[in-house]
């Protein structure tokens, strides 16, 4: 017995010995190599995104992929979508787990896929000596290769087609309205016809708007835009992003961008559908900047009931606004647009007691940069001095406040 | 210690006379596999040598502390984990000869020369000798792969090292299709078995000549 516990002993004594001496073996080779291998595959990566599209200048991550693939890249020449690389695995190859990336045109087309990685005996029958597939049929001895690429492909071309696509397109079309944004937000919209209204950023300042609009109005069917719009509501252009019409290259450029051209005999309703849906736009972005002047009043003038317009005739005063509790006045509201800002024109609204003193002034539109050296979060004026470096701004908004001031005579 | 002559005779025994593709036609799957152009030889080849080194290293040196009931199962994760160990390292280091050894530069794994050296020598030898072993036999190995592969790479395809050395459509592509590998290595072991046999029936001459 005793003999017999100590034969097992030293049988799994050895074999622990030896696994531990291997693991950690590999754990030193492992760390010393894990960041150089990572780099590696990336800039293989790289490298391939350009062999799928030579013309590509940039490329992006598309932010949340959708499940059952690792990363969607987008590659552009300048504005413009040249295509899709997507990253993922599967194991349904016969040596088990295949890594690609598979480059599609923006229509979902298969350009070529690359294996990255596997351990397949038989894969050469399939891709070039590259590693590159460009959709080689069945080989008889290597079906199971063969469903793994083939089922890459599919899965790929279901990613795109599945958001990613449609979301690229928004992207790349607000980008081509205001080449100059970093970012852009989403609010709903309960609005008859508006899908959302995408607020577009640089950084904090408010470039304008794109508004996603659906109406029923074309030749056929549901027509969905995505207009362009500048801060205080001017319409840019539009560009139609699904319409089952059939004559809307009377209206669209290439692209599918509005060219501005009058309504065309036979066409008719193509041309209702997208001036309709630009109006339904533009009306989206002034209820939007009415509801911002509502809540400001508000803030101001907590005890208002009502306010009434009165007409101006002081220079850059767009409204004068007299603010009620029931019959007792309780100040003004100006809303004042002057062109001393640093980047231009820049629209306040003023809130002035009845005596004219100042309650704040709310900045509704402006590009400038350092604005923040004088606002608060609302980005309310409440009397901050001239900072250095950001004196054009301060005048504005002085220059602003003092407008209104005469516009209400004090 | 074993003079210096000893070790020089072992290595020509590892290139020539025991060589383990040619004479002892071990590890042909690799062979006939990644042979079709030098420098996948070469890489194939000294991947190869690393790993009979190093496991032969480590094998001679737990010999005493591995019961031979599970001999196989130590040298196989010995193997395996330093097959691994290079398979990382040549992905950080030499990435595009990973990419191109593919799924080959795991199968080193079960190459039965590892195995059949770890078996025959290091168990059984001090550190010094089976690291040598090891290394004697890899130049063997990467011998064999390199001679298969440059009469592959110049008459399939024209080139050596990639570098074009006959002109482009001549080349006979049937060497550089799998079949070609086989045609090849039978030619090889053909040649080999030749130049043994005269020499072996050199040597016996000599021999009775000393004796008669």
């Amino acid at each position: 017995m005793r003999t017999k516990v100590k034969y097992y002993v030293q049988i799994a004594g050895a074999l622990l010995l030896v696994c531990t001496l291997v693991a950690g073996m590999l754990a030193v080779v492992n760390h010393f190599t894990k960041d150089r291998i990572f780099e590696n595959a990336n800039a293989e990566k790289l490298r391939t995104l350009r062999a799928f599209f030579p013309e590509m200048t940039t490329f992006e991550e598309q932010s949340s992929p959708p499940a059952g693939v690792d990363s969607i890249l987008l590659a552009y020449e300048g504005q413009t979508l040249l295509g899709y690389a997507v990253s993922l695995s599967n194991n349904l190859g016969w040596g088990g787990e295949m890594s690609l990336l598979v480059g599609l045109e923006p229509d979902g087309t298969l350009i070529a896929a690359r294996v990255l990685r596997h351990s397949e005996t038989f894969l050469d029958r399939y891709v070039d000596e590259e590693g590159y597939y460009h959709g080689a049929d069945r080989s008889a001895g290597a079906s199971l290769s063969h469903q793994a690429l083939t089922t890459a492909v599919a899965t790929a071309q279901a990613a795109i087609d599945g958001g990613a696509g449609e979301e690229a397109k928004l992207e790349q079309t607000l980008a081509s309205y205001f080449s100059r944004m970093t970012r852009f937000e989403e609010i709903a919209s309960e609005l008859p016809g508006v899908e959302r209204i995408l607020p577009v950023y640089r950084g904090d300042v408010l470039l304008g708007y794109g508004v996603e609009v659906t109406n029923s109005l074309g030749w056929r069917g549901e027509t969905t835009l995505l207009v362009g719009l500048e801060p205080d509501g001017t319409l840019m252009t539009a560009r139609v992003m699904s319409s089952g019409d059939t004559y809307l290259h009377h209206y669209l450029d290439e692209e599918g961008y509005y060219n501005g051209a009058e309504a065309q005999a036979g066409a008719t309703k193509s041309y209702t559908a997208i001036t309709t849906g630009m109006q339904t736009a533009r009306d989206a972005i002034l209820a939007l900047r009415a509801a911002e002047v509502q809540r400001t009043l508000e803030t101001y003038f907590p005890e208002m009931t009502t306010f009434e317009e009165q007409s101006s005739e002081e220079e850059g005063v767009d409204r004068l606004l007299l603010v009620y509790a029931d019959d007792v006045l309780l100040g003004y509201a100006v809303e004042v647009t002057n062109n001393l800002g640093w980047s231009g024109r820049m629209s306040l609204l003023v809130g002035l007691e009845t005596d004219g003193t100042l309650i704040a002034a709310r900045v509704l539109l402006s590009a400038d940069t350092y604005l923040h050296h004088y606002l608060d979060e609302e980005r309310d004026y409440h009397g901050a001095e001239a900072q250095a470096g950001a004196t054009k701004s301060y005048t504005a908004i002085t220059t602003a406040i003092a407008t209104a001031r005469s516009a209400v005579g004090k | 210690m074993k003079s210096s002559n000893h070790y020089l005779r072992s290595l020509t025994e590892g290139l020539f006379d025991n060589n383990p593709v040619l004479v002892q036609l071990l590890g042909t799957c690799p062979t006939l596999a990644v042979t079709v152009s030098v420098s996948n030889a070469l890489g194939m080849g000294i991947a190869t040598t690393a790993t009979l080194v190093m496991s032969g290293l480590l094998i001679s040196l737990l010999r005493r502390f591995i019961p031979s009931q599970v001999r196989i199962a130590a040298f196989i994760v010995i193997i395996s984990g330093f097959v691994t160990a290079v398979e990382l390292l040549m992905q950080a280091f030499a990435f595009d000869l990973s990419r191109s050894l593919g799924v080959f530069l795991p199968l080193i794994t079960v190459n039965c020369i590892l195995l059949a050296r770890a078996e025959a020598f290091a168990s059984k030898h001090p550190p010094l000798p089976s690291l040598w072993d090891g290394f004697v036999m890899g130049l063997g190995f990467t011998f064999a792969l390199l001679l298969i592969g440059s009469v592959r790479e110049v008459l399939g395809n024209g080139t050596f090292l990639g570098v074009r050395i006959l002109p482009a459509g001549t080349p006979a592509a049937l060497l550089i299709a799998p079949a070609g590998a086989f045609l090849v290595l039978g030619t090889l072991i053909a040649c080999v078995n030749a130049i043994r046999n005269r020499l072996q029936r050199k040597q016996a001459k000599r021999e009775v000549v000393n004796n008669g």
